[in-house]
């Protein structure tokens, strides 16, 4: 009843394409994030699922009910389409109290006004708000504002729940509580729940699946634990979680087994590395990890694994762990440690990784120009802080 | 298009849906042609009008006598040197004393400048009509009561202060636009970023030196459009010159389009339609140019959020520059106000003796059997044209600010086009127009055609109104209210209108308070028992009746007044939430 299901959509604002080619489905009753940066097509994606932008291309169905296909010349306006959604400024009507706005959706739809008091009662204990209807909504901070649109998205029992950034007003401490109320609510009612951020640790927390955005196309569509793990190309990992890299060039192949060369490693002349992908002897390649999973080994490098000779630049202490700014040739990158292992700056050291957790792409992918630029915020991030 | 798969589509065939789209769009379609007519269709039948060689609905054939009489008359020619000079000369000292005075409030240290700014904005609501009326009982060159104070105190008669002439007319324009400039100006003034000014100040300037490079340079582009509303302002006046102007023996083109069609014999309809259609294309080029100007320059510096302007100190000038301003005040707003109201109290206009004070005057004018009728007329008149002006505005407004097509930049252009059409000349451009309808129909002589006149001049200052609180809404509010249930219109009504009524009716007071003043398009569009105020206190004035005119320009300032308290009321007491 409540899934979705859109396939080729493509709006274009001036010419230019904000959303590309983009197909996306989602399962009854699941959490699903779009993640990505702003200007990715994120926010119109949902608002042609809601009906408030009209796609130029593609077909889009909630249940068994073509809700908008460009070919069939067909187009369900917003208001016929039932559909729940929060606003990321909330649009509390400023000029109605909490319950008139709740109530709105039902007098839409003609409910009688007895139950209309009910349902509208009911909802606001669902989302914890008892004893606030007749307060004007203009008199609401920021957190109650959230509660009452989020409780007019659901009064009328919704297929779909639509939800544009709605945390990102609301300062650090109630995000995170909300963050939690909103996934235990969401599981609660077993709602289909599209959810639109910019915020990866938002996504992470909230969703069953996420699929990240850029450019107005689908990078990634996948578990939370898949996306952070396994990224599909350099942008997701870049996106999604702390990221440092090194490039190198492929210097043999054999299998799924890639021996590639970085200048400067001084711990080995060729690292081997394992990819899925297929690729060519002298390609360049991104080698790419997370700063947390490179473990330092002060002195000669010993064991299993890849190896990479760094040099430490500078180091910072953070309580819980320290972070170095090293190179590795010309590359620099950054690495987090455990508070006991103490580096100076100018020390050799060595930096070894487990098989899984060196990623390996192609040099010249980049989905969007953000990303290498991104990359690069990255690694001078020590420096600068 | 052949007909989409019957089981996933239940709508209507492809022609059929159009034809219901097109019907749900009329609610907007037909607001957007009724502002194309009034704004598109005078102006082309003035141009029509002046190729013509007989009066507006008299028949008669295609002639060009009008443009040859008035190029080989030199009377227009001098008319030409009078109605520019006094526009460049009037707009030169209204934009410097205008613009000074925002700088003044906004930016320096000025004692109770809050004060002043509200005196300012009151100034823009004395009519015309009024202020010259006042001009005249105060410095006319025989008994004027500021050539007597002087005299009196010269001890002999003197003719120091003569309004009647070029320069007592510039100074006139003066009084009436400086305050508009004012209030075009002090927005942008407000709104600039003060650490501009500061980052001057720190490399050295000094204040007047950071005014020069900095803060003036910077707001060009709003004193430069100030600077040509002015301009347009001044040529499209007709009841300044036609009071102070004409018995100085000064012709501008108003008076003179006025004499032509109401005051001569015989009416030269293509003489005046020929000077309208010369205006006309002088003002459509100075706002053409204007936008132009504009579109090229960068807003960055006065648009979006609110700065903290920085607040220069004025230093050892602060007190000389305050005695100057109260004196400006006092003489071109204080004096003029207050004079109306007490002359309307003399025997003898002007006289300030001790047994020269009466309640004759009122008594007289509120006991003729025309007064009641006439109030009611133009307050009705008003109040009608203002409504349906805002009804127009709104929808075209939210169309304007909602689409992001050309052809809502378009629609926006429309609504300014008024400003740039004098009463005078729109009343002619719609004498031509509906004088002569299909089916021998005339609106000449009706309440209807004054009405389209009226609805005319409010659309630019009732769009500015709309279009300014419709864009502080959120487009997500409305969009919250689709997305819940209600339709395009549903969600208008309940959402989007009640969060801009008190904008509805901001415009609408404006409008109201701007048509009641209107004098050119009432005089040639009115019939003998549809006079309204300011046709009386013109009339009167010209007849000699000087108490009539005083004591109904006293009525006309108090509607006014009575209006914009009943707006400022209605705000404070219901208040749409919007903050």
């Amino acid at each position: 009843m409540g899934s979705i299901d859109a396939r080729g959509l493509r709006k274009l604002f001036g010419g230019v394409p904000a959303v590309n080619d983009l197909s996306l489905s989602v399962e009854e009753g699941t959490f699903v994030s779009l993640l990505g940066p702003s200007g990715c097509g994120k926010t119109t994606t949902l608002r042609m699922l809601a009906g408030l932008e009209v796609p130029d291309a593609g077909e889009i169905r909630i249940g068994d009910e073509v809700m908008s296909s460009a070919e069939h010349r067909r187009f369900v306006p917003a208001n016929d389409r039932g559909l729940g959604m929060v606003f990321q400024s909330y649009a509390i009507w400023p000029h109605m109290t909490v319950s008139q706005n709740i109530a709105y959706p039902l007098k839409m739809r003609r409910v009688d006004k007895r139950e209309r008091a009910d349902r509208v009662e009911a909802i606001l204990h669902t989302v914890g708000l008892d004893g606030y209807g007749d307060r004007p909504s203009s008199k609401l901070s920021g957190g109650q504002q959230q509660r009452v649109a989020l409780a007019r998205a659901m009064v009328l029992n919704p297929r779909v729940l639509l939800l544009d950034e709605p945390l990102s007003n609301l300062d650090a401490k109630l995000r995170a509580d909300l963050r939690l109320e909103l996934r235990s609510l969401q599981q609660e009612v077993g709602i289909t729940t599209v959810y639109v951020t910019h915020d990866q640790s938002e996504a992470l927390a909230l969703s069953d699946r996420i699929i990240v955005m850029a450019a107005g196309a689908v990078q990634q569509d996948g578990p939370p634990e898949e996306i952070y793990e396994h990224p599909a190309n350099r942008f997701v990992a870049a996106f999604i979680g702390d990221f440092s890299h090194v490039d190198g060039t492929i210097r043999a192949v054999q299998g799924t087994h890639l021996e590639v060369e970085v200048p400067g490693n001084t711990a080995q002349s060729r690292v081997v590395v394992a990819s899925d992908v297929r690729h060519r002897v002298g390609a360049r390649v991104t080698l790419a990890f997370r700063p947390s999973r490179a473990q330092v080994v002060q002195g000669a490098p010993s064991g299993d694994g890849v190896h990479l000779g760094a040099t430490v630049r500078t180091g910072v202490y953070l309580g819980e762990r320290r972070e170095y700014a090293m190179e590795i040739g010309k590359c620099e990158v950054k690495v987090y440690t455990d508070r006991h292992v103490r580096l100076d700056d100018g020390e050799q050291c060595c930096l070894r990784f487990a098989d899984d957790d060196l990623m390996v792409f192609p040099v010249d992918e980049a989905p969007e120009g953000g990303v290498s630029g991104d990359a690069a915020k990255h690694s001078s991030h020590l420096v600068t802080a | 298009m052949s007909s989409p798969v019957g089981t996933v589509d239940k709508k209507p065939p492809v022609a059929g849906r159009r034809l219901l789209q097109g019907l749900r769009l009329l609610p907007l379609a037909i607001p957007i042609a009724i502002l194309a007519v009034l704004t598109l269709y005078p102006v082309l039948m003035l141009l029509y009008g002046s190729v013509r060689d007989a009066p507006p609905g008299g028949g008669g054939s295609f002639s060009l006598d009008g443009w040859i009489d008035a190029f080989s008359n030199p009377r227009t020619y001098s008319t030409f040197k009078t109605s520019f000079g006094l526009g460049l000369f009037a707009t030169l000292s209204s934009v410097s004393v205008g613009c000074a005075m925002a700088w003044l409030v906004t930016r320096t240290d000025l004692p109770v400048r809050g004060f002043f700014e509200r005196v300012m904005i009151y100034a823009v609501f004395i009519p015309a009509v009024v202020s010259a009326i006042a001009w005249s009982v105060l410095a006319n060159p025989r008994v004027g009561v500021l050539n007597q104070a002087i005299g009196g105190l010269l001890g002999r008669d003197v003719q120091a202060i003569n309004i009647y002439s070029f320069w007592g007319l510039v100074f006139q324009y003066t009084t009436v636009f400086a305050p508009l400039v004012f209030l075009l100006v002090l927005g942008p003034f407000k709104s600039m970023d003060g650490s501009l000014e500061e980052a001057s100040r720190t490399c050295g300037a000094t204040l007047g030196g950071t005014a020069r490079r900095i803060t003036f340079p910077l707001m060009g582009a709003a004193i430069m459009g100030s600077a040509v509303l002015v301009f347009v302002r001044v040529l499209e006046s007709f009841e300044i010159p036609q009071i102070l102007g004409r018995p100085a023996g000064i012709q501008v083109f108003m008076t003179r389009i006025y004499s032509a069609t109401r005051l001569s014999v015989v009416p030269d309809y293509s003489q005046a339609t020929v000077l309208g259609v010369i205006v006309l294309l002088t003002t459509f080029a100075l706002v053409g140019l204007q936008i132009l100007y504009v579109s090229r320059r960068s807003f960055v510096t006065v648009g979006g959020k609110a700065f903290r302007p920085s607040v220069a100190p004025l230093g050892r000038w602060r007190w000389p520059i305050t005695a100057i301003v109260v004196v400006y005040l006092l003489v071109t707003v204080a004096l003029p106000t207050i004079q109306i109201f007490l002359a309307s109290f003399q025997r003898v206009t002007g006289l300030y003796g001790k047994d020269n004070w009466t309640l004759d005057g009122w008594r007289y004018v509120l006991g003729q059997e025309w007064f009641w009728p006439t109030v009611l007329r133009t307050i009705g008149y008003a109040a009608l044209a203002g409504f349906v002006t805002m009804v127009i505005t709104t929808i075209v407004s939210y169309v304007v600010v909602r689409s992001r097509s050309r052809w809502g930049r378009a629609l926006e252009l429309l609504t300014w086009l008024p400003w740039a059409l004098p009463g005078l000349v729109l009343a002619l451009g719609i004498l031509w127009g509906y004088s002569d309808l299909p089916g021998e129909v005339s609106l000449y002589g009706t309440v209807l055609i004054m009405l389209i006149a009226y609805v005319t001049i409010g659309l630019p200052l009732g769009a500015r109104a709309m279009m300014g609180g419709l864009m502080q809404l959120s487009p997500e509010l409305e969009e919250a209210a689709r997305l819940h249930g209600a339709g395009r219109i549903r969600a208008f009504l309940t959402v989007v209108f009640p969060l801009v009524r008190q904008t509805f009716f901001f415009g609408f007071t404006v409008s109201f308070v701007l048509i009641s003043r209107e004098v050119g398009a009432s005089l040639l569009l009115y019939a003998p028992g549809r006079e309204v105020l300011s046709i009386e206190i013109l009339g009167a004035w010209t007849d000699g009746q000087a108490i009539v005119a005083l004591v109904l320009s006293c009525v006309l300032i108090l509607m006014a007044a009575l209006i914009i308290a009943l707006e400022r009321l209605t705000a404070k007491l219901f208040p749409t939430g919007l903050e």
